[in-house]
């Protein structure tokens, strides 16, 4: 059984997502309700997956998800974010601190549920080490640097290469434009990230209809790859 | 050379040549009659004298001297073959001496034609004579009689005329100079009267005016240039009131003005620009970028001057200091010559207000949204959670349908909330104020809350007298009451006490409501008036609170004409002071 840590002031929304994560028996959870006591709680006892609201009283969501991204016993351990501001800049900042997903309030106990497990599935399954990466008919050889839709093979320039491999090495889970910029192109300037969006609209026709919709826009965030293995 | 000296040396030089011809003339006429005169004289007495000589005589030398003394002139006689045989200037020695004469012009003349003159030195006296000569017996002759008279008296006739002539000619030329001088500045004042008022003018003293009463040119001059000088001094004065009413409109802007003109310096600047800019004093004529250190101002001047290209309020610049926002509008001027740069109309709006209210309203916005979001969630949640099939589940059910109602009773008081503080913010409600007896209106309120102190385990006590009239909405006062009592209640502790007194301070009435909680930390104590401001966020909401009640408070006792103050003692309690207008007081 999974330990999930649930971080939310309201304890009726607390109480809400406990239940459904515990309905079907597979996970356990423990719900906190501010951010000294979910860090207390993730270090006594290191969770397999933590939710955590970012409008907290006292220490707030992204101080506690930098906290815990800084240490090296709780540093892996998947974060998704509940938050209740619309203002996108918070959630990408989470983003960018290590948080693996985010969910907006008001959300659905079905889609959240849902959420962890995918992203407990992915921690659980790094696909780093694979030589083949493949989501439907799509089919990465990483090793030959050839990629395949069915049976066509796609020829595609070495950035939108790796911004394809990347996403797809983080399927189910938002990358920020800015990631996408330091990780695919090394940049770190913030304000060029209409790179990014010029090679994702260049990926997308190049896969084609069914292979490039699975690259997502999370809208004002960044980019999403849907698919299983 | 004032004109009046060059008028006066033409008339003087014009009347000394005039003077000088006539002097000069006179000089000459009368010497001319006077030599006339005298050789009149002198041919009338050779006639005389040679009636004399025909009779004949013994002794011509006495002839010539007794006659030469009556007559007083030289006399001499000469004989026929030129031998002087008299003369009234010598002796009788004297005349033997005496050359022949027969050479002597006057008595060739003579000889010729019967009469002989010449005007010459006299080789005998040596001195200038006049000379008459006749020859006496025509057919036979018998001598020669000549008179001779010195030029050195005729000379004196003479320059006693000439003096004469040259001291009327003085006279005439002072008279004629004193005239003049008179003449011209007649003629002359006016004019330099003109030119005086039009210096006097041009150096703002504008009340002088030149005579212009007569007929002439120089007064009808005058009477032109006073009109000029009135028109003139009518547009200066509409120019002078339309500039300081320019000066006033420009001055009297909030908006900071600037005016740059191709050459990129500054033409125009108003006060509000000055203060913008920290300026100590007017810019104009200073170089824009010299005067106006600020990047996004220069940057869209210039691109106006270039191209006369407009931009309205997309550019906000932001200055030193908190919360100094300005939008900049800048208009290009038309051109005076094609190609050649606009001048440009730079405006300062200043939306710092604005941009304070856009922050409080969005501050608003988001608050109420998560407050909004909150109970939203949790509906959502566990509405979700009783479709997916735990209806069965009945104990599960009930509670979540409770804590589902609770959300709902949360929404609802804060749409509730947010109603009222809208109505009284924008003034659409209706207050009926009145007397009221406060007291009756506290007993009310307790009656309601009492359910909720009582499971709180808190005792309600109104020391009020009875009763105890104020000047107020009843419904409001009802309300305000309710929300402090109710806040008494929930921030108190089990055991404690709701207290609710009042004084008179002359023609104020003071509500106390007074608590025994846990009180509120004293930086806390002016924000709680603030919208969404909470002591304890947890405990608020969980008592069902939205965040809003004191705000409304305070809206409704200013509305009522009074005022709410706090007081408060950590661990100890806290206390409002409702301060209202008496039932008698004057409502104004």
């Amino acid at each position: 059984m999974k330990r999930i840590l649930v971080i939310e002031d309201d304890p009726d929304i607390g109480l809400s997502v406990k239940y459904n994560l515990e309905r079907d028996g597979d996970f356990e959870a423990t719900v906190v309700r501010d951010g000294v006591e979910g860090i207390k709680a993730t270090i006594s006892q290191p969770p397999d997956l933590i939710l955590l609201d970012l409008n907290l009283p006292g220490l707030d969501g992204l101080e506690v998800c930098r906290r815990i991204r800084g240490d090296a016993t709780t540093a892996s351990i998947p974060i998704i974010m509940l938050t209740a501001r619309v203002e996108e800049s918070d959630t990408i900042r989470g983003l960018e601190l290590g948080a693996d997903d985010y969910i907006t309030k008001p959300f659905s106990v079905k889609e959240l549920v849902a959420r962890v497990r995918a992203v407990i599935r992915r921690s659980e399954r790094p696909e780093q080490d694979a030589d083949v990466l493949t989501a439907g008919d799509l089919q990465v050889d990483l090793a030959g640097r050839r990629i395949h839709v069915g049976d066509t093979e796609v020829a595609l320039t070495r950035k939108e290469f790796d911004l394809l491999v990347d996403l797809m090495r983080n399927r189910g889970r938002v990358v920020t434009r800015q990631r996408l910029l330091e990780r695919v192109w090394g940049y770190d300037h913030p304000g060029e990230t209409r790179t990014v969006d010029v090679h994702v609209r260049q990926l997308r026709k190049k896969l084609g209809a069914a292979a490039g919709d699975r690259v997502e826009t999370v809208v004002g965030v960044g980019y999403r790859f849907r698919g299983t293995n | 050379m004032r004109i009046r000296h060059k008028l006066l040396l033409i008339l003087i030089a014009t009347a000394l040549a005039g003077s000088a011809l006539v002097g000069v003339g006179s000089v000459w006429l009368l010497r001319e009659a006077t030599r006339e005169h005298y050789a009149a004289r002198i041919r009338a007495e050779t006639a005389l004298l040679e009636d004399r000589v025909r009779v004949g005589a013994d002794d011509y030398q006495a002839l010539a001297v007794e006659a030469g003394k009556s007559l007083g002139v030289r006399i001499t006689l000469i004989s026929p073959d030129g031998v002087v045989v008299g003369d009234s200037a010598k002796g009788i020695q004297g005349v033997l001496e005496m050359e022949n004469h027969l050479g002597r012009p006057e008595i060739q003349t003579a000889l010729s034609r019967g009469a002989g003159e010449s005007f010459r030195r006299s080789d005998t006296t040596n001195e200038e004579y006049f000379y008459s000569a006749r020859l006496v017996g025509r057919e036979e002759p018998v001598g020669f009689v000549r008179i001779a008279l010195p030029s050195s008296w005729l000379n004196e006739v003479q320059s006693r005329h000439a003096r004469l002539v040259t001291g009327i000619v003085l006279l005439a030329m002072l008279l004629l100079t004193g005239v003049a001088y008179a003449a011209v500045r007649r003629i002359s004042k006016p004019v330099e009267r003109m030119s005086d008022l039009a210096d006097r003018t041009a150096r703002g003293d504008l009340d002088v005016e030149v005579p212009d009463r007569g007929m002439d040119e120089v007064s009808r001059l005058g009477a032109s240039v006073n009109r000029m000088k009135r028109a003139l001094m009518e547009k200066i004065g509409e120019l002078q009131d339309e500039r300081v009413l320019f000066s006033s409109v420009i001055g009297g802007m909030r908006e900071g003005l600037l005016v740059v003109g191709p050459d990129r310096r500054i033409r125009l600047a108003n006060d509000a620009l000055l203060r913008i800019f920290d300026l100590r004093e007017d810019p104009s004529g200073g170089l824009l970028a010299e005067v106006v250190r600020h990047p996004t101002v220069i940057r869209d001047i210039e691109a106006a001057i270039e191209d006369g290209g407009e931009t309205t309020g997309e550019t906000v610049i932001r200055m030193d200091g908190p919360g100094h926002a300005f939008e900049l509008h800048v208009t290009p001027l038309a051109a005076k010559e094609a190609g050649e740069g606009h001048s440009v109309l730079a405006l300062f709006f200043d939306i710092t207000r604005l941009e304070a209210l856009e922050g409080v309203r969005r501050t608003f916005v988001a608050n109420v949204s998560h407050e909004l979001r909150t109970p939203l969630t949790a509906i959502k949640a566990f509405v979700e959670t009783l479709i997916d099939g735990d209806l069965q589940d009945r104990d599960h059910s009930l509670e979540f349908l409770e804590i589902t109602r609770k959300h709902v009773g949360r929404m609802e008081a804060l749409i509730d909330d947010l109603t009222d503080l809208s109505l009284i913010e924008t003034g659409a409600i209706t207050l009926e104020i009145a007397e009221v007896d406060a007291s009756a209106v506290a007993r009310d309120v307790f009656e309601q809350l009492k359910p909720r102190a009582v499971r709180s385990e808190v005792r309600l006590d109104s020391r009020l007298p009875t009763p105890f009239p104020v000047q107020a909405d009843r419904r409001r006062l009802e309300q305000v009451l309710t929300n402090l009592i109710d806040n008494a209640i929930k921030f108190n502790k089990p055991g404690g006490e709701v207290r609710i007194g009042g004084r008179i301070d002359a023609d104020r009435r003071i509500l106390e409501v007074e608590d025994t909680g846990t009180g509120i930390p004293s930086e806390s104590r002016e924000k709680i008036f603030h919208r969404f401001f909470r002591v304890d966020p947890d405990r608020s909401r969980e008592a069902g609170g939205t965040g809003l009640g004191l705000a409304i408070v305070k809206h409704l006792m200013r509305l009522q004409g009074g005022s709410i103050r706090v007081d408060s003692e950590l661990g100890i309690g806290t206390r409002f002071e409702l301060d209202l207008p008496s039932p008698h007081s004057d409502p104004g």
